[in-house]
Order: structure tokens, then C-alpha cells, then sequence
């Protein structure tokens, strides 16, 4: 399932999408910025709450699908710029963390 | 922004002493107290640690010596990642009279293995003092992280980013109300250097000239 599936399939907002049709390959849930940094895969879809500058950073070091701000979590209009500008694909979702993972697992298989 | 860059503004801001504290790092420290000796600073050993639960801590050190023990120490806490400039920017580390420069590959921006507790008992064995930095910001501050200011491990201070803040944050958080604040620019680029300067009053009989170790100490 690409990007653009994935954000249909779970009907979230779409904040940056420079490139819809990048592969998720797995799902990684975290706050952490650190840990999620030493953890996540490439290729992932990483689901949080965070939604500061660091999180575009993060998501380019780990080579993530797409990150999905879970919560509606506010999120400025300068760092959903920087994400375009990374190339950082950028959902968001008024589903909690643990609603997106099981809606991850019935509808997209993943 | 070099290490003679910040002198140079400590000395144009009028600034007596001045601490440099790049993140998770001590190593910038060598050509940083050259500089500060040259434009007649008083330097200050420190690095703005970043814990294991994402909080930022200022630490401050007596001496170089016992800084660039505390560096070394640190390194091995730090995640096992290759810094990628083109994301994180460039890590440059500056050689004593800035002849020469070389890349940090150790990602610097990560985190420390250190819980905010370890890091404090850790940083006073080296003979230093830390305290959470900008605990007015809502990013890698001890009150964005935990949600309250914690009795543990015990903080004589704190650091605001912007002293108009003080009132609203010492509502918020009761405890730092019998704390001292400390006001740090946060520089991170020359432009912002001066913002925020702090002020400290030390015991009439340090010995003069003021060194880093004498005012660090009055602050223990």
C-alpha cells in the first residue's frame, strides 16, 4: 500500500504529500524522538503526537514513508512547510495512536 | 558561528563570563577558552545535555579538564547514529586557535542514555551544577516532558528563555518559586547572542581575577 492509500484507507488529513506514491512497508509508533531515531525502519509509516521542527528531521534520518499526527495534535504551518520542503510526507488524524494501529490492521494488512 | 565569534560578542555585549554549551558535546571548549582568554572573557565549561527522557540540562563545570572528562563520558551514552549534515546540519569542531576544523560524525542531537536523576548526581561528581534549560519552552523542557517540575533530583535552578515568562510559569509550576531562575540567551545563531543576559551575585571575597571555577563554585 502506498502513501495515498494509506491516507485514504484511514481518511486522514493530508498536511504535506510530496510524494504520495513512496511504498509503507511497516508501521512504528513513538514519542521519543531518540528512540525513535535508534528503532524505526525505513520505509515506515510513523505514527505519533509529536509536532515539533525535529520530527521532519527525524522522519529524513529514518527514511520514513510518511509520518501521522495522531490526535489532531497542533502543528504549526512552518514545520508542515519544512516537511514539503524535506519531502517529508505528513498525515494527520483525529484517531488516538492506538485506534490508527488497529485501523492499520484490519483495512491495510500491514 | 565560531568559538571566536561568541568572545568577540561577549566582549561587544559587555559580558564578563561567558558559557558555551553545545549540545551533548564538550569538544568546542579547547578553542573556546583560547578565544575567551584573547578578548579577556571569563569562559565557562558547558554542554546543554539532552537526557534520556528528552530533557534538556545545562551543565556547568569548574574547569575545562573536568568538562572534557564529562564529554568523553557522555559520548558513550549517545545513540550509535552517523549525523547526516544535510539534515541536522553540520557538526564542526574547532581546533585550539581555529586553524583547523573537523566534522563530528556521532549524531549529536540525540539522547543520552542518562535519566534526568543519573545526569544530575553524575554531573556534581565531576564537581559541576546542572539545571533544566528553557523550562519555558514547549520542547526538551522538563515541564513539556514530565508535565511538572519534580522535587527530584534536587535543582537549585532553572533557566527561562525569556524572563517575561517567569510569572506565568511560577503559577504553573509552585515549586520553582523557592528556585533560582537564570536567564540564558539560548543562542543558537550570533543574531540572538545578548537577548538574554543573567545576573549572578557572588560572594565579596572570591579571589580577583574571577575565575569559571570560583563562580561555579559560589553556585553549588
Amino acid at each position: 500500500m502506498n502513501v495515498n492509500e494509506l491516507a485514504s484507507t484511514l481518511n486522514c488529513e493530508i498536511l504535506s504529500l510530496p510524494d504520495g506514491e513512496r511504498l509503507v512497508e511497516n508501521i512504528y509508533t513513538g514519542d521519543l524522538l531518540s528512540w525513535v531515531m535508534g528503532r524505526a525502519e525505513s520505509g515506515c509509516a510513523w505514527i505519533t503526537i509529536m509536532t515539533n521542527v525535529n520530527v521532519c528531521a527525524v522522519a529524513s534520518l529514518v527514511d520514513a514513508a510518511c509520518v501521522i499526527i495522531a490526535e489532531n495534535a497542533e502543528i504549526s504551518d512552518e514545520i508542515i512547510a519544512i516537511a514539503s520542503v524535506k519531502g517529508v510526507n505528513m498525515l494527520r488524524s483525529c484517531a488516538s495512536v492506538y485506534e490508527l494501529c488497529v485501523s492499520i490492521h484490519e483495512k491495510a494488512n500491514l | 558561528m565560531t568559538p571566536f565569534d561568541i568572545a568577540g560578542m561577549a566582549k561587544v555585549n559587555g559580558l564578563d563570563a561567558v558559557a558555551l554549551t553545545d549540545h551533548n558535546t564538550c569538544l568546542n571548549l579547547p578553542a573556546f577558552f583560547h578565544a575567551c582568554n584573547y578578548y579577556g572573557i571569563i569562559p565557562i565549561a558547558g554542554m546543554e545535555l539532552c537526557t534520556a527522557e528528552e530533557i534538556h540540562l545545562i551543565c556547568l563545570f569548574p574547569r575545562l579538564e573536568s568538562a572534557l572528562d564529562f564529554s568523553s563520558f557522555v559520548e558513550k551514552t549517545l545513540l550509535n547514529i552517523k549525523n547526516k549534515p544535510d539534515i541536522f546540519g553540520h557538526q564542526i569542531i574547532y581546533s585550539i586557535n581555529e586553524t583547523e576544523t573537523y566534522e563530528c560524525d556521532l549524531l549529536l542531537s540525540s539522547a543520552s542514555s542518562l535519566t534526568l536523576s543519573e545526569a544530575f548526581y553524575k554531573i556534581n561528581s565531576y564537581g559541576g551544577i546542572c539545571y533544566p534549560a528553557h523550562i519555558d519552552r514547549p520542547s526538551f523542557s522538563v515541564t513539556s516532558v514530565l508535565g511538572i517540575f519534580p522535587d527530584e533530583p534536587p535543582f537549585k535552578y532553572f533557566e527561562l528563555s525569556n524572563a517575561d515568562n517567569l510569572i506565568n510559569i511560577s503559577t504553573k509550576h509552585q515549586k520553582i518559586k523557592t528556585m533560582r531562575s537564570l536567564f540564558g540567551s539560548d543562542s543558537h545563531c550570533l543574531s540572538k547572542f545578548g537577548d538574554s543576559f543573567g545576573y549572578f551575585i557572588l560572594d565579596d571575597n572570591l579571589p580577583w581575577p574571577l575565575k569559571s571555577e570560583s563562580i561555579i563554585n559560589s553556585l553549588l
